[in-house]
């Protein structure tokens, strides 16, 4: 099977009514998401997570670079039938029922109109949406619950790639978890699944992967275990060591053995301090703002 | 809380604020750009386009422009105020406004006020289009070089290219300095009318130089009080928009601010209807006919000196009514 | 193929369920019926008919029609362009989609036509009651019109050329000037008949299509001087039997069996309207007009169009089913602006697509008119015809672009231009359904489908940021 999700030095910089260019959103990024990987996006507002999650979808064309979605482009109609996309903000249409705007997605998705019923009460009932709220419109919805109903409108046609963006936005304590549950589901199943958040401790409890951007770039790259891992420090772990040894092995250097099971190990960073020290060393590095380069000029269209 | 004036000048500042966040957006809607050129450039071509006329020298022009001013700002009072006002109510932009220590009534008010002032900018730069397309409009000149029917085809191009000239300044500006272009092109065409004008009055009608001892800018003055009217009847529709705003969707709103507008053109047969509610509910709407006082210029005529303060009267009153309804109908609204 | 047909089906008709609820559950839909109710039920009480039966038809078919006409389909028209930039960034979950662009069209372009037409069927109906309650029952009828034979136009203009002036000779231009009398036949010019002139019109034979059925036979001229009156002349019908050609309708020999003879009096209004049993056409019928002048031989010009000056009608099913059979021809207006709105919207925002549909719109109305038609009737009388009259070059300037944008304008809208339902049901005329239904194919189907591949590859060029 091709890999759901690759690109390759992806660009993209807005311009303005002129064609002038004016920000730097996306400055040269790959990106690969396999069957089975949780590939979490991160960045500070404005480091090009969105416009990153537009190219790959279609949305934005990119003025550099390679996007394949199953080795097909995105704009073909074809690359995206395998996908499902959870936009940031409450996008749903509000004289929609959550029935009724599945129905809709099956049609574009152009699935038969047989069995949509069951399927789409199958789907409400996974994202945790009560019966209740079926047949009521989403403007008389909570934004939570119009919030699940688009993650079922997302995973309609069992889609091989879902790209979420802020999956939990809204949702209470339950509903997050719930989605946490159904987002570690998906990649048992072998779905690629590509997730951008701000909230940091979710993205550490489901992703195998993460990719940092700050100002158009991904700094930092790779399994989340290895990122988080410290090696400047090293932890020994002793078990059932008796109390009147533990100053003895506090004041040693060396591991004391004598019988007893020693785990080695680097101790784990939160994602949080990880994420905080990347974008420290990026300022540093370049006195760039969270947010992606703004291109240097003297003036610009309102 | 210590800071925050309080009483009439608080009051007035916030609409003020209001008025001037309203106005600007009003301008700088593209649909504001393309309505405002697009007159400004049809009035112009009028003169130098249209085949027929009625008899009297510029009439066909003066009529026609002043109907292109009338249609023109009711389109951009209704996209580019009703509808944006609606907007913000319902997309919760006006609430960070409304959370503010000041009586809601200074939303619909500052916002009525802020279009009328965009309406009267547009009726400036229209009205001025319309004195330069009626120098332009074919009529029987005698110089000392020439006797006959002529069209002013100095003032004709000269009209013409004002609106794309001052549209491209206004880019170049933007391109330059990043100034706001829907406003810039108004000011501009505001500015550059009434200059081109003054300096065409050096000119005779058929193209001769009259020379600096001599200047005749050789305009109908007369448009100015109809324009006026236009005005007023603008303002009463801005505050119809306004009212609706409060309470519908921005399509809806704009849209249902052209029922009283048209409801008002068939106000005098209401007036005059046997049933007593249809005859009540002529005086509630804004009879276009006080406003309309092209035909009193048919003939070499002018306007009555009463003409004007009664409508003026009228869209007071009008205004008065439609922001007085919007205002409660805001207040109980939840946001 | 099968499944790709189903796939573009079922995205199209998601579209379309969309876009119907959209506009059903808004206020939109309700807002423009209670607008058209307003018209349909205020507007006939409002208007003062001028004692006809006619004037009062204009009343409710004519002027009511027209402004609900203009408010429906400038609201369709805003609706299509309001379409895709009014749901902004939830349009993205069509872009992701597999949904071809053009399914997502077609299936909008649809519900904004099943909306309109619906809404269009809800007004006839109050059309309908309106005509009923407040119309006399004359007004009611309805009349076709049975048009002059194939080939009578061109046997007309030969036999005016006969008689105007010296041949040429050169055949070239002995046949332009032919051409050009063809052309101003065509164009329904006013064409002088002087004293001892006849003007003659042949109809093909024609079974009655019941018993007892009655043609009409109508005719009006005018004098120089702008009014009717002042024309001394005769009317005749003949039931055809011969091909004769003479100036003088008594002789009967020449055209057939005499069925009818009016005279027209110079003191009078010089129209003349009369019946004739429709039997008489079985074999074709002929009807001339000849301008007999004064006793003294003198007397004044009659001024006569091919077909404004004489019509000659049958009896047709009633205004009920004329509104049906104008129904393909007012819903190919609706589809055709649907179409346009939807494919400015598909590339711009709503104000920018509203005011370029709209002005384009106006642009189409105008062009097409017949002040930019050099084919037109000209405004002035047509005395001499000449094998060309000679333009200077800001004339033929003028005339290339009036014939370049106006002929390409007009040809586009042809099939609505000559369904011409609404003119047709004022004036009490039969809409033709062949007409109606090729305008609702070619008008309202056809351009359209080139509309939607705009639209569509629009809709794949834009951005959603």
């Amino acid at each position: 099977m091709k890999i759901p999700l690759f690109a390759e030095n992806l660009r993209k910089t807005y311009r303005d009514f002129w064609g002038r260019p004016r920000t730097e959103a996306v400055r040269g990024i790959s990106l690969a998401v396999r069957p089975g990987e949780v590939v979490g996006l991160l960045g500070p507002n404005g480091s090009g997570k969105s416009t990153t999650i537009k190219m790959v979808l279609g949305l934005l064309r990119p003025d550099g670079g390679k996007v394949e979605l199953f080795g097909l482009p995105p704009s073909e109609p074809a690359a995206r039938r395998h996908v499902g996309y959870l936009p940031e903000l409450p996008d749903q249409h509000r004289f929609l029922t959550p029935r009724e705007t599945l129905a809709y997605h099956a049609g574009l998705m152009g699935l038969p109109s047989s069995g949509a019923d069951a399927r789409a009460e199958a789907l409400l009932d996974r994202v945790g949406l009560a019966r209740a709220a079926f047949d009521k419109p989403l403007s008389e919805c909570s934004k939570g619950m119009a919030r699940r109903a688009g993650l079922a409108a997302a995973l309609l046609g069992d889609p091989q790639l879902v790209v979420l963006d802020e999956p939990t936005s809204g949702l209470d304590p339950v509903g997050r978890h719930e989605v946490k549950e159904l987002i570690c589901e998906l990649s048992r199943d072998g779905k690629a699944v590509l997730l951008s958040s701000h909230l940091l401790s979710e993205v550490q409890d489901v992703c195998t992967r993460v990719a940092i951007m700050v100002a158009g770039l991904v700094r930092a790259e790779g399994n989340l275990s290895g990122l988080l891992e410290r090696r400047d420090a090293v932890r020994f772990t002793v078990s059932g060591l008796p109390p009147e040894k533990e100053a003895d092995c506090r004041a040693a250097l060396g591991v004391a053995s004598g019988g007893l099971d020693v785990a080695v190990d680097h101790p784990a960073a939160t994602l949080e301090e990880y994420f905080l020290e990347v974008l420290r060393a990026a300022r540093e590095e370049g006195g760039a703002e969270g947010g992606a380069a703004a291109v240097a000029d003297g003036g610009g269209a309102r | 809380m210590k800071g925050v004036p309080r009483g009439g000048a608080g009051l007035a500042r916030a609409v003020l604020a209001t008025a001037r966040a309203s106005a600007l957006e009003a301008l700088q809607q593209p649909a504001a750009i393309l309505i405002g050129l697009s007159v400004c450039s049809l009035v112009a071509l009028q003169p130098l386009l249209q085949l027929h006329s009625f008899g009297e020298s510029g009439r066909l022009v003066r009529d026609c422009a002043l109907a292109a001013m009338l249609l023109g700002g009711a389109a951009l009072c209704a996209l580019c105020s009703a509808a944006p006002m609606a907007a913000a109510l319902a997309g919760g932009g006006a609430a960070t406004a409304l959370a503010r220590p000041a009586p809601r009534a200074v939303l619909p008010v500052g916002h009525w006020l802020g279009s009328v002032c965009a309406a009267a900018l547009f009726v400036w730069c229209v009205a001025w289009q319309s004195l330069l397309a009626g120098r332009t409009a074919e009529a029987y000149v005698q110089t000392a070089h020439f006797a006959g029917d002529i069209r002013d085809a100095l003032c004709g191009a000269v009209s013409a290219l004002l609106p794309a000239f001052s549209l491209g300044l206004a880019a170049w500006r933007n391109i330059r300095r990043g100034t706001r272009i829907g406003t810039a092109f108004f000011v501009i065409m505001a500015v550059l009318a009434p200059l081109a004008a003054a300096l065409l009055g050096f000119w005779e009608r058929d193209g001769s130089w009259l020379g600096f001892a001599f200047w005749d800018p050789g305009l109908d003055w007369r448009i100015v009080a109809p324009s006026l009217a236009i005005w007023l009847l603008l303002c009463a529709f801005c505050a119809g928009g306004a009212a609706f705003a409060t309470r519908l969707p921005a399509a809806a709103a704009a849209s249902a601010s052209f029922l009283p507008f048209v409801l008002g053109f068939f106000a005098d047969g209401l007036a005059s209807s046997e049933h007593l509610a249809v005859r009540a509910l002529a005086p509630l709407l804004p009879s276009v006919r006080d406003f309309w006082l092209a035909e009193a210029l048919a003939n070499g005529g002018s306007v009555s000196s009463s003409a004007l303060p009664l409508a003026a009267l009228h869209a007071a009153a009008w205004s008065a009514m439609a922001l007085a309804v919007g205002t409660l109908a805001l207040r109980r609204r939840d946001l | 193929m099968k499944r790709t047909v189903a796939v573009f089906a079922r995205a199209a008709a998601a579209s379309f369920a969309l876009q119907w609820r959209s506009l059903s559950r808004s206020h939109f839909a309700a807002a423009l019926l209670a607008l058209l109710a307003a018209v349909v039920a205020v507007l006939p009480a409002q208007l003062r008919p001028d004692g006809t039966a006619g004037g009062a038809r204009h009343m409710i078919a004519g002027w009511t029609l027209g402004v609900t006409m203009a408010l429906l389909g400038g609201a369709t028209l805003w609706a299509g362009c309001a379409s895709v930039p009014g749901e902004g960034r939830r349009f993205a979950a069509v872009r992701v989609s597999p949904a071809r662009s053009m399914a997502v069209f077609v299936g909008r372009w649809l519900a904004l036509v099943a909306l309109s037409s619906a809404i269009l069927a809800l007004c006839l109906c109050g059309l309908w009651v309106q005509a009923r309650v407040r119309l006399p029952r004359a007004a009611l009828e309805t009349r076709a019109v049975i048009e002059p034979a194939e080939g009578a136009l061109d046997e007309e203009a030969k036999r005016i050329r006969v008689w105007a002036a010296a041949p040429e000779t050169d055949p070239a231009r002995e046949e332009a000037v032919v051409e050009s009398i063809r052309r101003d036949l065509r164009s329904d010019a006013l064409l002088p008949v002087p004293p001892g002139v006849a003007r003659i019109w042949r109809f093909a034979p024609r079974a009655p299509r019941r018993d007892g059925e009655t043609l009409r036979v109508s005719f009006r001229c005018l004098s120089p001087y702008g009014s009717a009156a002042g024309v001394n002349g005769m009317l005749a019908a003949y039931s055809a039997t011969g091909n004769g050609d003479a100036a003088s309708p008594t002789d009967a020999a020449a055209f057939g069996r005499r069925v009818a003879l009016v005279r027209l009096d110079a003191s009078q209004d010089s129209s003349s309207e009369f019946e004739i049993p429709a039997a008489a056409a079985e074999c074709g019928l002929v009807v001339v007009f000849s301008n007999a002048g004064l006793r003294d031989g003198t007397g004044a010009s009659a001024l006569v169009g091919w077909r404004s000056s004489l019509r000659a009608t049958s009896p047709g099913e009633g205004l009920a089913v004329n509104l049906l059979r104008a129904v393909p021809a007012l819903v190919a207006v609706l589809s055709l602006l649907a179409a346009v709105g939807l494919a400015a919207g598909c590339a711009f925002s709503f104000p920018v697509a509203a005011f370029a549909a709209t002005a384009a719109v106006a642009m189409v109305w105008l062009g097409s008119s017949d002040a930019y038609d050099p084919n037109a009737a000209p405004d002035e009388v047509v005395h001499v015809h000449a094998a060309s009259r000679e333009p200077n070059a800001v004339d033929r300037a003028v005339e290339k672009a009036a014939s370049g944008i106006g002929g390409t304008l007009r040809a586009v809208m042809a099939p609505i231009s000559r369904a011409n339902a609404s003119e047709k049901l004022a004036d009490g005329i039969v809409v033709g359904m062949p007409g109606a239904l090729w305008a609702l194919t070619a008008d309202g189907v056809a351009l359209p489908l080139a509309f939607a591949l705009a639209g569509a590859a629009a809709l794949r060029r834009r951005e959603f940021p």
